[in-house]
């Protein structure tokens, strides 16, 4: 059981640790329950991005009774599963064809938050070994500091230092998630051992090195952050049963 | 010779973000390449977006046709590119022996050799 009802507020982020948590449960034979907030308005939140529905698709409880379903004008693509390339291309397509159709953003940002979205979800589908597949969703944001936008893609599988390990050239040099992380953040890093591969996450992390940007990628017990005046730091953290990765662009 | 591939013509999407888009161009190049093309033009010009994991499927495809064709080398011109040509793009290109430029602002010019060239 998930408790959520003392949540006052809801990071992006967090909102698909809220998902793969209840969906692995299930997944696992156990009987699964989100009891969703009190606030209205973080009830309200969960529910526009689509995180109940996807959450009752995926049979677990949620007694979402009275939350109302208001549209919300500014979501590009709400909380959506896919486990295929297919998936993914049609995802990134919808996004784009939102982000057009609602003039968010300027035009060359729109192409770069598409990319974003599409190298981590390709990332999620291609490496993980999810057994309830990848999740994410986009969001333009309104901080108080200005307007994000924001995409944030999870899996519920292997993790990145797993993955990594698929490749005997790179089993030492992966010794804790943290470092399996960073090392994948670098250029023709795989899993799959293949040279010319391992540039997905290479590329969004250089995208992300820019003014104001922020990524933030945690697997298993790992975590790293990329910004501009930050180049990368790895930590410990509490653990995530997968990978969740989270890209902030300002508009 | 030169020929043009008309690519959101051919694949009806304005974002090329998989690897199986990249996969899908493979028989109009392949077709180009087997008319003796030494160069061929893939116009992006209604493409609001692309990956590097796009492209640089785009370039094996491109190196496998040649293979296949038994022709040495070809020059591709990406005209009307949605994106700049940044870092990410260029460690692609090293990563698979081609060489990339950018020219007149809204071309991409690379080099491509057969594999077993």
């Amino acid at each position: 059981m998930v408790d959520l009802r003392g949540c006052e507020f809801v990071f992006p982020a967090a909102v698909l640790w809220c998902v793969v948590y209840p969906l692995l449960a299930k997944s696992r034979g156990t009987q699964s329950q989100v009891l969703v907030p009190t606030n209205f308005g973080v009830c309200t939140y969960l529910e526009s991005l689509g995180v109940f529905d996807i959450l009752k698709q995926g049979e677990v409880v949620v007694d979402d009774r009275g939350v109302p379903r208001k549209p919300d004008t500014k979501l590009v693509l709400p909380v959506s599963r896919f486990n295929s390339q297919s998936e993914v291309e049609d995802l990134a397509n919808k996004a784009l064809d939102n982000l057009m159709g609602r003039d968010l953003g300027a035009a060359n940002l729109r192409s770069l938050v598409i990319e974003v979205f599409a190298e981590l979800a390709l990332n999620a589908v291609q490496h993980a070994s999810s057994t309830i597949g990848a999740f994410g969703f986009i969001q333009f944001y309104q901080f108080e500091k200005g307007n994000r936008f924001i995409c944030v893609v999870a899996d519920g599988g292997i993790g990145i230092r797993r993955s990594l390990e698929r490749n005997p050239a790179l089993r030492d040099r992966v010794f804790y998630d943290w470092d399996a992380i960073e090392l994948a953040t670098r250029e023709r890093v795989s899993g799959t051992g293949d040279p010319t591969r391992g540039i997905g996450l290479f590329g969004v992390s250089e995208d992300m090195r820019k003014p104001g940007r922020q990524l933030i990628i945690t697997s298993g017990i790992g975590a790293l952050a990329i910004e501009e005046d930050l180049l990368s730091r790895a930590w410990r953290t509490v653990l995530f049963p997968g990978t969740l990765a989270y890209a902030s662009i300002p508009t | 010779m030169s020929e043009v591939i008309n690519v959101y013509g051919l694949l009806g999407t304005r974002a090329l973000v998989t690897r199986e888009a990249a996969q899908r161009l493979g028989p109009a190049i392949a077709a180009s390449l087997a008319r003796k093309a030494d160069q061929v033009a893939l116009d992006f010009s209604q493409t609001l977006g692309i990956t590097p994991s796009f492209l640089d499927e785009l370039l094996r495809v491109v190196q496998d046709s040649l293979r296949d064709s038994g022709i040495m080398q070809v020059r591709l011109k990406l005209k009307n590119p949605p994106t700049r040509l940044s870092l990410k793009f260029m460690a692609l290109a090293r990563g698979r022996g081609v060489r990339l430029a950018e020219a007149d602002g809204d071309t991409w010019l690379i080099a491509v050799e057969s594999p077993t060239g």
